[in-house]
């Protein structure tokens, strides 16, 4: 089993294999974020794959093996804030699992909703402490925010969330 | 509200972790599945498409896959300030990598945030983007439709303290749409003096109350005419309406003089208002169409029609904030096609008159403005001819000590009223619209959230009719819908995803304006109609017992057959205040050609309904009486009707005796029996 560094060093240089294994290590998790940011499957789908593309294609540029996921997931919120403006010249009104306001007994439903009714900021402070693993002063800093001001944002959306996945 | 207390760790982990249990059994999509991505990844190293480079720079034609998915065919994107279709996608990762890696730690502001609407780059893409327009137009006019939109939305001396303010009033203020968000109007009190411009347009008249004695006047400008004024702490605020002169270069390289219409802000000092004394005055091009006081900040609206000649001749199509064209990266370009039409928005400090805060354009054409404490909000009505429908386009400005900063764009079906049917509360913008469903009208109300997305919804509401005015108050909301009847409908907006109808009055006639009155009541001042017709038959006052959304009673209603209630035209002339008990109505009546005007004043007894306590015939003469400009309007116990023609004076305690007249003679007010 090669180490983590091991991977990047060999990615750096154009490795395809290792450059997979290191994205084999945070897929789940891109996708994960990606769809909770946005709502939608496809275009979930879609931002992750230009996102793993332009990771790729930039490896060079990575200064350490632990700066990878950091990095990977940077390129994954810019593409999915670009992603939601062009949401607003849509005429379809809504996504669809909005309109699925009966009571689902599918918990992962409920989770979904419970993004959603977030605004766009707590939707993304919330995906990237859960699912890209930032602390409230990395996401301050991804987002030229004040780390009080996302920790305290943080936790009233966690609040919403919580009271939503309760009833 | 609940007070949210800051979660420990402890419990922000566990609930993290529930959200990620519950999303373990989300499916990957197998093209994202690492074996996939790596296939992918292979075949492309091997046909040599990728380009494994450091940095790519601009104009480079990139080949990259990344750039094609994600420029692919958006013509019209909101895309942030700074980025242009020539750059390649994967460029900016870099540079924003690199930015971060900078560690800049700078301190929060509100202004730095990337704004959701695209500003322009430069004055050419502009006159482009007008140029483009302009020949959409005439094929747009070719197929012979019609558009569905309509345009109308430093210092010295020091501030008193603002605390002094929050002491109670013992007079009327203007009736605005928001509390705390004060409006400009024809005629103001400061509780000592009347401050008015109804009667003359070219001069401000500021008179004693308490004798009725005139003691000063302030002359606008030139020919400019006095639209209205704000009066609040020492500080006189005109807004007034002019032209400017100007010459513009034309082909032949000769001088071609025209004029733009200019709205003016001029402050005043009136410390003693019989001295007033002027501080600073700005200038914006286009016409006057409202304004607000925040914080002690004005926010100026005007819309400016530019008609474009050469690019070289910028100033024919960019606006002057103040005699300076506005930059070109302060004017906002919507993704929806408008023509020459700005709506500019700009903030002067109050203690610092002589200079614009910030300044704002956006071409587009807004047709109603909602301003909350908070957020400007500018509604535009967008007509599809594809499906027949309009829908209403939001734009949402933050505005903050002076500074006005794009913060979203939102659509919903449908069309708004007025202001009132737009209301913002904890964040989220509730909005009710009438929407068409093939031939017939039917009502909705939307929630959407802070950015403007769609959160909730309730549609299909009264079908076959529409919105004639809405009261939306926190949790619950009001509405009235007409077609032949007014069905008053009680909603529900507890739950910003899910508001619901808790109740239903059906009435005759229907209500224009609706007002809270006191404890579980609600005052609606509209017109009467004839039950099955539909016909309009006279203006109506109605007072509705809301204390029980399923059971809405009305308590009274005072029809005025025949007779139209002119405060409908104006909310900010309406006079209605449920802790003083008053109600005032201002009745315009036309009998062959004859205008007649009455204002009367009521209260509301719980057992008698509506009292009458006032009918007063106001002088008409020989010129019309512009009821627009009537107010109504007290100081303690003394009720003040202003009008172009007369100021008169009623005791309240005694029976509204009338204790004091001024008509106004051409130039000033004067006292009925002819001295000054």
């Amino acid at each position: 089993m090669e180490s983590y560094t091991e991977l990047a060093n060999r990615a750096r240089q154009g490795d395809v294999q290792a450059f997979s294994g290191l994205y084999e290590s945070c897929y789940r998790d891109l996708y994960r974020f990606a769809l909770y940011n946005l709502g939608q499957e496809e275009d979930a789908r879609d931002v992750v794959s230009e996102t793993v593309l332009a990771a790729f294609e930039n490896i060079g540029k990575l200064k350490s093996a632990e700066a990878f996921r950091p990095w990977i997931f940077r390129i994954l919120v810019n593409k999915c804030k670009r992603k939601r403006r062009q949401y607003v010249l849509r005429t379809e009104e809504l996504p669809e699992t909005l309109h699925a306001r009966e009571r689902d007994t599918c918990q992962e439903m409920d989770v979904r909703r419970a993004f959603l009714s977030l605004s766009g900021e707590e939707r993304l402070i919330v995906s990237l402490s859960v699912f890209a693993g930032y602390s409230s002063s990395e996401i301050g800093k991804l987002l030229r925010k004040n780390a009080n001001t996302v920790r305290s944002k943080l936790s009233r959306s966690m609040g919403k969330m919580q009271k939503l996945l309760e009833d | 509200m609940e007070e949210w207390k800051e979660k420990s760790d402890k419990e922000i982990q566990k609930i993290a972790d529930q959200i990620r249990n519950a999303s373990e059994g989300i499916p990957i999509p197998e093209e994202l599945h690492p074996e996939a991505v790596r296939k992918r990844l292979e075949k492309q190293v091997k046909k040599g498409q990728t380009r494994r480079a450091f940095r790519i720079y601009g104009g480079a034609a990139a080949a990259a896959m990344a750039v094609l998915v994600v420029w692919s065919g958006v013509r019209h994107s909101y895309v942030g300030k700074g980025y242009s279709a020539a750059q390649d996608a994967v460029f900016e990762e870099i540079v924003e990598e690199e930015e971060a890696a900078a560690e800049t730690c700078a301190p929060p502001e509100e202004g730095n945030e990337e704004e959701p609407i695209r500003t322009a780059e430069s004055y050419q893409e502009i006159y482009d983007r007008l140029t483009e327009y302009a020949y959409e137009e005439s094929k747009f006019l070719e197929r012979e439709m019609t558009a569905g939109v309509s345009g109308a939305d430093g210092g010295t001396g020091d501030i008193r303290d603002l605390a002094s303010n929050a002491a109670p009033k013992d007079y009327s203020e203007t009736n605005v749409r928001e509390a705390g968000v004060d409006e400009a109007d024809i005629t103001k009190t400061d509780g000592t003096y009347l401050y008015t411009a109804a009667a003359d347009t070219g001069s401000i008249q500021i008179i004693r109350a308490a004798d009725l004695k005139v003691c000063a006047k302030i002359k606008a400008q030139g020919t400019d005419r006095i639209e209205e004024l704000y009066v609040e702490n020492d500080r006189l605020t005109v807004l007034a309406s002019g032209a400017a002169t100007e010459l513009s270069l034309d082909r032949d390289g000769l001088y071609d003089s025209g004029y733009r219409t200019e709205t003016s802000v001029t402050v005043y000092d009136i410390s003693d208002p019989e001295v007033p004394k002027e501080l600073g005055r700005i200038t914006q091009e286009g016409d006057y169409r409202t304004s607000r006081v925040s914080d002690n900040y004005l926010y100026l609206f005007t819309d400016c029609f530019k008609q474009k000649k050469e690019a070289e001749d910028v100033g024919s199509y960019i606006p002057r904030m103040n005699g300076e064209l506005l930059a070109s990266d302060c004017i906002y370009l919507p993704g929806t096609q408008a023509g020459g039409h700005y709506l500019l928005i700009s903030s002067v400090n109050l203690a610092n008159p002589s200079k614009i805060a910030d300044s704002r354009g956006i071409l587009c054409s807004s047709s109603e403005t909602y301003i909350s404490g908070q957020n400007i909000y500018l509604m535009q009505t967008r007509y599809e001819s594809g499906s027949g429908t309009e829908r209403t386009e939001v734009f949402k400005f933050r505005f903050f000590s002076g500074m006005i900063r794009a913060k979203a764009v939102g659509l919903v079906s449908g069309s708004v009223k007025d202001s009132f049917c737009a209301d913002e509360y904890d964040g989220n913008l509730r909005i009710v619209t009438t929407c068409q469903k093939g031939w017939e009208p039917v009502c909705a109300l939307y929630v959407l959230n802070e950015d403007l997305e769609l959160i909730g919804s309730l549609e299909n509401v009264a079908f076959g009719e529409t919105v004639r005015s809405a009261r939306l108050m926190g949790d619950v909301g009001y509405f009235v819908t007409f077609r032949n009847t007014d069905p008053l409908f009680c909603v529900d907006l507890s739950d910003p995803t899910a508001p619901v109808v808790l109740g239903e009055l059906k009435v005759s006639g229907f209500s224009g304006y609706l007002h809270p009155f006191g404890e579980g009541k609600l005052l609606g001042m509209g017109q009467e109609a004839d039950e099955s017709s539909g016909r309009i038959t006279g203006g109506k006052l109605s007072m509705f017992d809301i204390s029980s959304p399923e059971e809405m009673k009305e308590l009274d209603r005072v029809v005025f057959k025949n007779t139209d209630l002119a405060n409908l035209f104006d909310y900010r002339s309406v006079l209605a205040d449920p802790d003083k008990n008053i109600i005032g109505v201002c009745l315009e009546r036309w009998d062959n050609g004859t205008q007649s005007v009455n204002y009367q004043i009521f209260c509301y007894d719980e057992e008698k309904g509506f009292v009458r306590q006032l009918d007063y015939s106001m002088l008409s003469g020989k010129n019309d009486l512009y009821t627009e400009k009537v107010r109504g309007l007290y100081i303690a116990d003394t009720l003040y009707l202003v009008s172009p023609m007369e100021i008169s004076a009623f005791s309240m305690k005694d029976g509204y005796e009338k204790a004091g007249t001024l008509v106004f003679d051409g130039e000033t007010f004067v006292s009925a029996s002819g001295q000054r």
